[in-house]
């Protein structure tokens, strides 16, 4: 095998393993659980909003 | 349109609270936020220059051709780096360091540290460009700088990772909003994707896989989630309305961690690599449709009923804009890293069409929209003209549209000259004259609108101009009716 193959490979396979991990921990914690709530974070105290269903 | 009714996250403190964290959020980021956008703003410029200098190279080949550091080789690249890393690097980075404490709850952790960053960034584009200019390089596209130079941007980026990753340590929500996701994995990404990339190791056909890995993917794993940050933090902003689905725009961000990382090798159909791995790579372009329309469908699904906005909402429109051209950008890359399609445009201007649809047309019309959005807060003083702003968002779009139609005709037809046998190659040269001149032209108006907007932005910075209790865009509008922030 082409040695170029063997290094992306590599590389690949450990990037994909981060994000395996980071996936793994944000389910455990609840991360999307109760998105609705998230959805609400982007916003201040003083920022004026509605809910998604409004028109 | 109804009026608003607010909704609270059920874990929200009370409103004095939620007021005092938010304003020392914005105290904490003001120094390093500013600086960062003031370096980007001026490589904005400086790269564009350089950039309608090389394209007009191709009109007059003996144009500046007297001094070797002003010849094309050199003049592009300093192009492509200085808007790539020194434009968008910059501001997206400001832009991310402004919106995580926001988005946290939390002061910035040793915002000395994001300074001291955006300096050390800055020092290895002038290192970097200088030896660019000089002639020395490595050679390599998105890597041209040399590598030894590269250790002061892993330092300042170190730096700068360590100040975000500990402000989100420090949280006080419980959880993350979608922005945080992509800035976090962001600051994950590119660090292991340029210091994979700049090892000293790679040599022949492997280093040019490992070139188009770490090309695609700065593009990938480091432009485009950050922009995509932006984009989902200011169109519920400005609109006073969450994203339609939050669900939807974490599949969109886990879909692209999965599948983007293996695209670029589809810059290398037809090398010699083994066919699993050119397959693998355009299995990986095609499967971005996923991600991409899970982001489409869910900004265009929020917008909807809402469009009215665009009329008085400066960052809304040029952020919505960026947002569309993102689908448009992502599914033309799919389609391009097909193998018949590829067979026709590789090697063709269209790829550079594509590329300036994808850093200009996509993350800098974000980008603009967000210095909308964030620059009056930080200086305390509103953009002094509406018809700046008017001109810097039609000079843009139509620049970058001009601009990438001609090359995607032109690469078209001399893909399709190239391939004929019977034809001689001066023949794919000479039909793309006429499209080149488009690109000048094209690139001429994107040169005036980021000229027009340093200005503005110099003039906002500098408190100059009339003091104004409301958005100069709205100058000569009735006044809006939308339940969120304007700007």
């Amino acid at each position: 095998m082409n040695p170029a193959a063997i290094y992306v490979l590599v590389i690949c396979a450990g990037g994909a393993l981060v994000a395996g991990v980071a996936f793994a921990w944000a389910a455990l914690r609840g991360e999307f659980t109760d998105a609705s709530e998230a959805a609400f974070l982007v916003f201040d105290e003083e920022d004026e909003r509605c809910s998604p269903e409004q028109p | 349109m109804s009026a608003a009714v607010p909704v609270l996250p059920v874990d929200s403190p009370p409103p004095d609270v939620a007021m005092a964290e938010r304003v020392a959020a914005d105290q904490s980021t003001r120094r390093p936020v500013l600086l960062f956008f003031h370096s980007a703003v001026a490589w904005l410029v400086i790269g564009s220059l350089f950039g309608l200098v090389a394209s007009l190279k191709f009109q007059f080949p003996d144009w500046l051709t007297g001094q070797a550091a002003l010849t094309f080789g050199r003049v592009r690249t300093v192009h492509l780096n200085a808007v790539a890393y020194g434009w968008a690097g910059m501001s997206l980075i400001g832009l991310a360091v402004w919106m995580i404490p926001r988005l946290v709850r939390a002061p910035l952790y040793r915002p000395g540290l994001a300074v001291a960053a955006a300096w050390g960034w800055n020092l290895w584009l002038v290192l970097g460009l200088g030896a660019v200019l000089l002639g020395y390089t490595d050679g390599l596209e998105w890597l041209e700088i040399p590598y030894p130079i590269d250790a002061v941007v892993v330092v300042a980026g170190g730096l700068m990772a360590i100040s975000v990753l500990v402000t989100v340590a420090r949280r006080k929500t419980k959880h993350f909003y979608v922005s945080v996701w992509y800035v976090l994995a962001a600051m994950v990404w590119f660090p292991i994707i340029f210091a994979t990339a700049n090892l000293p190791i790679f040599g022949g056909v492997e280093q040019a896989a490992v070139n188009w890995w770490y090309g695609h993917n700065a593009l990938g794993l480091f432009i485009t989630p950050l922009a995509l940050a932006a984009a989902y933090y200011f169109i519920p902003k400005v609109l006073g309305r969450p994203i339609q689905s939050y669900s939807l725009s974490l599949v969109g961000f886990w879909a692209l961690a999965f599948f983007y990382s293996l695209n670029g090798i589809h810059h290398l159909i037809g090398g010699p690599l083994p066919t699993w791995l050119i397959t693998t790579s355009i299995t990986a372009s095609v499967m971005m449709v996923i991600p991409v329309a899970a982001t489409a469908v869910n900004f265009h699904t929020t917008m909807v009923g809402r469009f009215g906005a665009l009329k008085y909402s400066p960052s809304l429109r040029f952020v919505v804009a960026g947002s569309m051209i993102y689908t448009a950008v992502s599914l033309q890359g799919s389609v391009e890293a097909l193998r018949g399609f590829n067979l026709v445009v590789h090697f063709t201007q269209y790829t550079v069409g594509h590329a300036h649809l994808g850093v200009y047309g996509f993350a800098s019309l974000i980008l603009f929209g967000a210095l909308y959005f964030i620059v009056p807060r930080l200086v305390g003083w509103e953009w002094p003209s509406g018809r700046l702003i008017r001109w810097h968002f039609w000079l843009a779009l139509a620049g970058v549209l001009i601009y990438v139609v001609s090359l995607a005709v032109g690469g078209w037809l001399e893909g399709r000259a190239m391939l004929d046998g019977g034809r001689p190659f001066m023949d794919a040269v000479n039909l793309t004259k006429p499209f080149l001149i488009g690109r000048s032209v094209g690139g001429a108006l994107m040169l005036a609108a980021n000229v027009i907007f340093a200005y503005h932005y110099w003039l906002a910075v500098r408190r100059r101009g009339r003091q104004r209790l409301e958005p100069a865009w709205t100058d000569r509008l009735s006044r809006p009716v939308i339940a969120g922030v304007l700007a």
